[in-house]
């Protein structure tokens, strides 16, 4: 099922486009990355398909409307910071949410188990850390046993341990087959979370499809010996090596990912050169992102 | 609709600031009358202190105390219920948790309707209470000799916390909200009303601002006496009940249609 279809979407803050034109598709149980750099459009996506923005032009279906206008009570989502009473409780926090998404009363033990919480479930919010925030938050999306949830950069301004737990947490919900829609700047959450990914740039869509599709077929082949020159002459010479660049004195090429590697390896033994350093690797997302919104 | 409410209450039955307003009107609200009655001397047109508590003219100035705590207390509880909202961002979650902007508009309106009818409740005892115990047996059966003071009362408060929704609605800024409802209540309309008298044009159509309505149903009780009238003025001082009740009943519909007009479209 189409989960949430974008169509033609556009919004400018006054002479500022903070969307331009902007197709999407989520179908069902994908785990969907929105990725882009900062300002590239991504909160005002999900502040549009969430109904607290307005879009200038263009619309978006949820469920192929299939709820008739409730489709929001079967959503679970924070957009940017985690948003309570800040003399409330855990508990009583969560049970506003609750009220809201007409879910009969109950406590919410698993929930706080969890996000790790339960302990200190009687604490009001304002005494959170910003990781305990964020992890209620994320609580609160799942009340209700939504179809889909939606966050927006949900390790944004946290330590590394911080970024650890919510991770984990994300992962945990991926397992129980919920639809994600997640924004992030930050590739290597979306390649370790993600099975599809959409990257914009400027409210612009540079690429969607599995994070599979969007990583390129190359592999990068880094080597470093006594002697680079030699090293890269011979490189040159060969057909099949592509953008051989120097770097802190390791030589970086790529070639098909066909290729054979220790073929490879062993044809810059038979020249005489004996590799210091030799590595084979896919390119990295983050690489690919660079390049694809530079 | 009850739903609303009790999402509301859950929300705020917890928070000191609301806790606070209503203790400081309850409080002030009897006491202000107390004080009226200990000031050593009143203007000579009064007819005397001991009316003050006693059946009928208590539903007046009772009244016009609760005017006054209806205005601060309660108004500035009103634009407290939205502006924490706006500040911690539960409006906004309020709404991709699935609260449709009717109903989140709706449960504000149900707040103020609710409170109103409880400061209602609370001056209605409040006057039968001291009433009963200053007023001679053999006038007490002037206890609701009052004109309709109840709902003119109920009808007063709802006006100004309407216009308290109105301004954190449109404005969405708690500190300019704030002041402005204060300083137009206390000044600006008055100085308005009073460049119009001067410059444009010395009648009555001034009373039909819209605070000025709202006061106009509990007023004053020393406007009832010329004496305490400015010389300057050529018209009748003070809407007379139906007059302030129908301008009242318009304004209320305008305060809450535009917010609720600007509330549905604006982003959030
Ligand atoms: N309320 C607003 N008024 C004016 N400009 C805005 C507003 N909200 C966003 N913008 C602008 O629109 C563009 C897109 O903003 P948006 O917040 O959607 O980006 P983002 O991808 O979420 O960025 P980030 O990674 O920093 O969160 C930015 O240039 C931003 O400055
Ligand atoms: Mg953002």
């Amino acid at each position: 099922m189409e989960v949430l279809k974008i169509q033609n979407l556009s919004k400018s803050y006054g002479k500022l486009k903070a969307l331009d034109d902007l197709n999407l598709v989520i179908e069902s149980g994908q785990i969907m990355g929105l990725l882009g750099p900062n300002g590239s459009g991504k909160t005002t996506t999900l502040g549009i398909i969430l109904g607290i923005l307005s879009a200038d032009s263009g619309n978006y279906t949820w469920f192929e409307n299939k709820y008739d206008g409730k489709h929001r009570l079967r959503i679970g989502s924070i957009l940017e910071t985690p948003n309570f009473f800040p003399y409330l409780n855990a508990d009583q926090n969560l049970d506003i949410v609750r009220q809201i998404k007409k879910v009969p009363k109950q406590e919410f033990d698993d929930l706080l188990e969890l996000v790790q919480l339960k302990s200190r479930r009687k604490s009001n919010f304002r005494t959170f850390s910003l990781g305990m925030k964020q992890r209620l938050a994320i609580a609160a999306t799942l009340i209700g046993d939504p179809d889909v949830v939606i966050f927006d950069e949900p390790t944004n301004g946290l330590d590394p341990q911080g970024i650890m737990e919510v991770r984990s947490t994300l992962s945990r919900i991926a397992t129980r087959g919920k639809t994600v829609f997640m924004a992030s700047h930050i590739l290597d959450e979306v390649e370790k979370i993600c099975t599809h990914v959409t990257i914009i740039k400027r409210g612009k869509l540079l690429a969607t499809g599995p994070v599979g599709s969007i990583l390129s077929k190359d592999l990068t082949i880094e080597v470093a010996s006594q002697n680079n020159e030699l090293l890269i002459g011979f490189l040159r010479s060969r057909e099949d090596v592509k953008n051989i660049l120097q770097k802190n004195g390791i030589v970086e090429c790529q070639v098909d990912q066909k290729l054979d590697v220790s073929e490879f390896s062993k044809s810059i033994f038979n020249i005489g050169i004996v590799p210091t350093h030799f590595v084979a690797r896919k390119k990295r997302l983050e690489e690919e992102f660079l390049e694809i919104t530079k | 609709m009850i739903r609303l409410l009790k999402l509301e209450w859950t929300k705020f039955r917890k928070n000191n600031v609301i806790i606070l307003m209503l203790t400081f009107f309850s409080l002030f609200l009897p006491a202000s009358l107390y004080f009226t009655t200990i000031i050593p001397t009143l203007p000579a047109f009064f007819p005397s202190k001991e009316s003050i508590i006693q059946f009928p003219s208590i539903w007046e100035y009772l009244g016009y105390a609760g005017n006054w705590m209806s205005f601060f207390f309660l108004g500035v509880l009103a634009i407290y219920l939205v502006s924490i909202e706006i500040n911690n961002k539960t409006l906004r979650q309020s709404i991709i948790n699935g609260l449709s902007r009717q109903e989140y508009f709706l449960s504000k309106v149900l707040s103020i309707f609710v409170l109103s009818i409880g400061a209602t409740l609370f001056y209605t005892i409040l006057c039968i209470i001291i009433g009963i115990i200053n007023t001679e047996p053999d006038t007490l059966k002037l206890i609701f000799d009052n004109a309709y003071a109840i709902p003119r009362f109920f009808l007063m408060t709802f006006g100004y916390l309407s216009f308290a929704l109105f301004l954190i609605f449109i404005i969405r800024r708690s500190g300019i909200a704030l002041f402005l409802y204060i300083a137009y209540g206390i000044i600006i309309e008055v100085l308005i009303r009073y460049f119009i008298i001067e410059k444009v044009s010395n009648t009555a159509i001034t009373n039909y601002f819209p605070l000025n309505s709202f006061e106009d149903l509990m007023p004053n009780p020393a406007f009832k006496f010329t004496e305490s009238i400015p010389n300057s003025v050529e018209f009748d001082f003070l809407l007379t009940h139906q007059q302030a009740t129908l301008s009242s009943i318009i304004y209320i519909i305008l305060f809450l249609g535009i917010s609720y007009l600007s509330f549905m479209k604006r982003d959030i």
